[in-house]
């Protein structure tokens, strides 16, 4: 084939040019750590990417979800179990006045002392966490106990709040407090059990102590079974929150599997490509000095 | 019998020829660098004879003719090249642009903007009553917006660009295709007199591939040497010396952008725009009213189910402060929105002929489908096509009439021609418009509760909101997420095709210019070799004459 200048220029250029816009992308994914930096690097890829960066986003947005309703129950559960010890104390109260030792003015002083359990059990009912009252279900701005004691939280079966911990499976973060401490129309009235109580150690009713410890007895179990609730959705919380946590490791390790870039690989490519542009410059250097000029005179 | 004069005569003409020699290895030298430059030879011929005793003696050499190396063949294929990578260059560099507005890895895309505003609208869930939440809602719901109204005007502002530089090509063609009318006048004079018109087809070879590069041609010579030039298959751009003009005329039926109009005379006027096939022309053709139309076209798709759906669960809810029936986001797609005109909802084509009128309302949100739909008038009866799916109904026309379809209500009225079409989409232009609509005071109106008192607790609106971000709601095929997702992945995948179409393409482009400048080049080393063979001619031509003297002188010395 005949050669002319043109041609020697012009195909040193093009290889250089080519070798330049390898290096040049081999630099991008050296410097961002990526194989993917636009979509076209790999389309299949860069959707997959976004799907995970999606899911990472949602799976980070549960377990903070998790976290938030795991301190609200954490709050509730302590709250009954403190109320649970209260009530331990109102029975204990309620049988030694039904036995025969007992005066009425000692039983003056044990109503005394059930009217400071009473107001404890209701302070326990109106706690707040994080400026929200726990047990008033959806009307979080006030307290659900009232003075006489009446429930004035949103009513049965109403009042649970709902947070998603996974894609459209929802849990309650809270025990509206008809289910844990009774209200006037739902379960055991447990302040109303203890009012009652009071009253009849006041007026030495064996019948009525009797009556009352029976009602505290049934508000226990109520509680109980409350706690057991609680007890349980933070356990579920628990199992969820370990399933994002390997997700979100697992998410992580795929997404770098698609759109991160094997540094080794990359750098031992770069410093062939580094070569090979070195190659080309030197071949220029030598081959388009060259001419017939030199060797006449 | 020969003459000693017949020597000198040789002797001269030799001179003359190797002289033209050397000129044209000088032309040859200077132009090794000239873009399209084909090499020059001189074509020697020996003199004619004369007869004589003992025989024909021969008198010396003719410079015959100045011909250039070429192939026609490579230069058709080279021509062909120049098209294609024309056409493919505009693309590639389109391509990286709008790859650059919907890239992830720069942190202010969509998808994660959307993973924001859906997860504070989790929080908000975790407290329905919390401001800060509420605040957070409404900032990132700004966020989200602000993303796609930008990305939505950049791709407008690029289809503008492809707009303009559609009216500078085709001004850049018209004054081609001049030239080459005036070079093939140039060519016809000089070669009609024998002389080879070398420069001027050299001249006229480069600028037909200036113009092939932006729009797609065929040519042919006629027998005095002139070209004739077809573009896009059917305009003849130019004609011995005459030239044709290509013109811009607005298209109102493509939001006021260019067609291409070929019309030799006034009662001939040809629409070019959709016959161009290859060239820079249709390159930005092709970005302007395929790529970035589709892709903002998907961006109303996405910005309008984002609006309906959310709208549609927040009316239903309340506000803290007992509010309900408010829209999170404009446009709301409510029942009874108008479709407007002034938004691009409703276009009459500018071919229809009647005076009828034709408008639409929002009949039922959930129904919506955001596909375009076109409705035709033929024959005393209407049309209502949903252009995606294809379904549509018929029914005969009155005037006026109403019929609801696919959660739209359309009123026709008045009289309307043969073939009227109007095209109704009633996601268009809300990647442009969307707008949070609840102002940054106001954030009590956040409808997170499904009653109306005692609902600071309240979170069973906002987790329905929620369920909107994986919720099949376009074409019931796709999340609002994985919309978004397909929309890069096309964008990837035929930004991957054109560059790897245009990296083949300028590899093959770079073979057909060597195999050009085989046949065609300057090789100083070849011209240098020549100099010196001409050189030596001329010098022994010249001897020649010395020796012609010496015999003359010898001659007369016998006188003496």
């Amino acid at each position: 084939m005949r050669v002319s200048n043109k041609m020697l220029y012009n195909s040193v250029m093009g290889n250089m040019q080519r070798n330049l816009e390898k290096l040049l992308d081999l630099q991008e994914s050296a410097s961002s750590g990526k194989k993917i930096n636009k979509p076209s690097d790999d389309p299949i890829g860069a959707t997959k990417v976004i799907n995970y960066n999606t899911a990472i986003s949602k799976a980070e947005q549960y377990q903070r979800n998790i976290d938030n309703g795991t301190a609200f129950l954490n709050s509730s559960e302590s709250a009954v179990t403190a109320t649970l010890e209260t009530l331990q104390r109102a029975k204990e109260l309620a049988l030694s006045a039904l036995s025969e030792t007992n005066s009425s003015a000692d039983k003056d002083v044990m109503a005394k002392e059930i009217e400071q359990l009473y107001e404890q059990v209701k302070q326990t009912a109106n706690t707040k966490y994080d400026n929200r009252y726990l047990f008033a279900g959806f009307k979080t701005d006030t307290a659900p106990y009232d003075a006489t004691g009446n429930y004035t939280g949103t009513a049965s079966p109403a009042g649970y709040i709902d947070v998603e911990i996974d894609a459209g499976n929802t849990i309650s973060i809270n025990m509206p407090g008809y289910a844990v401490f009774g209200s006037a129309t739902d379960g055991t009235d447990i302040l109303a059990a203890l009012d009652d109580l009071k009253t009849a150690m006041e007026s030495n009713d064996s019948d009525g102590i009797e009556t009352a410890m029976t009602n505290i007895d049934a508000g226990m179990d109520q509680a109980i079974d409350a706690l057991a609730e609680v007890g349980a959705r933070i356990n579920r919380l628990e199992i969820a929150s370990n399933h994002f946590d390997k997700l979100l490791m697992d998410l992580a390790v795929y997404k770098s599997e698609t759109e991160d870039a094997d540094i080794t690989k990359v750098i031992t490519e770069l410093s062939i490509q580094q070569n090979m542009l070195e190659v080309s410059r030197a071949t220029a250097a030598k081959v388009l000095q060259q001419s017939i000029l030199d060797f006449l005179r | 019998m020969s003459s000693i004069y017949d020597i000198l005569s040789i002797g001269k003409r030799g001179m003359m020829a190797q002289q033209a020699a050397v000129q044209v290895t000088a032309h040859n030298i200077a132009n090794v660098n000239t873009e399209g430059y084909s090499r020059q030879e001189v074509i020697f011929e020996e003199g004619i004879p004369l007869n004589s005793n003992p025989g024909q003696t021969g008198t010396g050499v003719n410079a015959a003719d100045i011909q250039r190396r070429y192939d026609s063949f490579i230069e058709e294929q080279l021509t062909d090249s120049k098209e294609t990578l024309g056409n493919f260059g505009v693309q590639v560099s389109a391509f990286s642009k709008i790859e650059d507005l919907f890239n992830d890895s720069m942190g202010t895309d969509i998808n994660k903007l959307l993973g924001q505003f859906f997860n504070s609208m989790q929080d908000l869930s975790a407290n329905p009553a919390g401001t800060p939440e509420r605040v957070t809602v409404l900032s990132r719901g700004d966020a989200l917006t602000d993303a796609i109204n930008n990305i939505y005007s950049s791709l407008n502002q690029l289809q503008k660009d492809m707009n303009s530089q559609v009216s500078q090509t085709v001004n850049e063609i018209n004054s081609i295709t001049a030239q080459i009318a005036s070079l093939n006048v140039d060519i016809r004079q000089a070669e009609i007199t024998g002389q080879n018109a070398n420069d001027s087809r050299d001249m006229r070879g480069r600028i037909l591939n200036d113009l092939a590069e932006k729009i797609d041609i065929q040519y042919f010579e006629d027998d005095t040497g002139q070209i004739t030039v077809i573009g896009a298959g059917l305009a003849t751009l130019v004609e011995k010396g005459n030239s044709w003009t290509l013109d811009i005329e607005t298209n109102t039926d493509n939001y006021g952008y260019y067609n291409i109009i070929y019309s030799p005379d006034e009662s001939n006027v040809t629409n070019l725009t959709d016959r161009i096939s290859n060239g820079r022309l249709k390159g930005l053709l092709t970005i302007r009213d395929t790529e970035t139309s589709d892709a903002m076209d998907e961006l109303d798709r996405l910005a309008a189910a984002i609006a309906s759906e959310i709208n549609q669960i927040h009316r239903t809810g309340y506000g803290l402060d007992g509010s309900t029936g408010i829209n999170l986001f404009t446009p709301s797609f409510e029942t009874g929105d108008v479709l407007s005109e002034d938004v691009g909802a409703i276009t009459a084509m500018s071919t229809n002929t009647g005076t009828g009128s034709v408008s639409a309302t929002i009949d039922d949100p959930s129904a919506l489908t955001f596909n375009d739909y076109e409705i035709t008038f033929s024959g005393g009866n209407y049309t209502f096509l949903n252009k995606s799916t294809n379904a549509s109904s018929t029914a005969a026309y009155a005037d006026p009439s109403n019929f609801t379809f696919e959660g739209l209500s359309v009123n026709i009225s008045g009289s309307f021609g043969e073939g009227d079409t109007y095209i109704i989409s009633a996601h268009k232009n809300t990647a442009k418009n969307l707008q949070v609509a609840i102002d940054m005071r106001d954030t009590a109106r956040i409808a997170a509760a499904t009653a109306s008192t005692d609902n600071r607790g309240d979170n069973r609106n906002v987790l329905a909101l929620v369920q909107i971000q994986d919720a099949l709601t376009i074409d019931g095929t796709s999340s609002i997420g994985s919309y978004y997702g397909s929309i890069v992945g096309r964008i990837g995948v035929n930004s991957q095709y054109i560059n790897s179409q245009y990296s083949a393409q300028e590899f093959s482009s770079e073979q057909l210019h060597n195999m050009r400048e085989s046949v065609s080049g300057v090789s100083i080393d070849e011209e240098m070799a020549n100099l010196m063979k001409f050189q030596h001619a001329y010098q022994a031509s010249a001897r020649l004459i010395t020796i012609g003297d010496e015999l003359l002188e010898t001659l007369m010395g016998i006188v003496r």
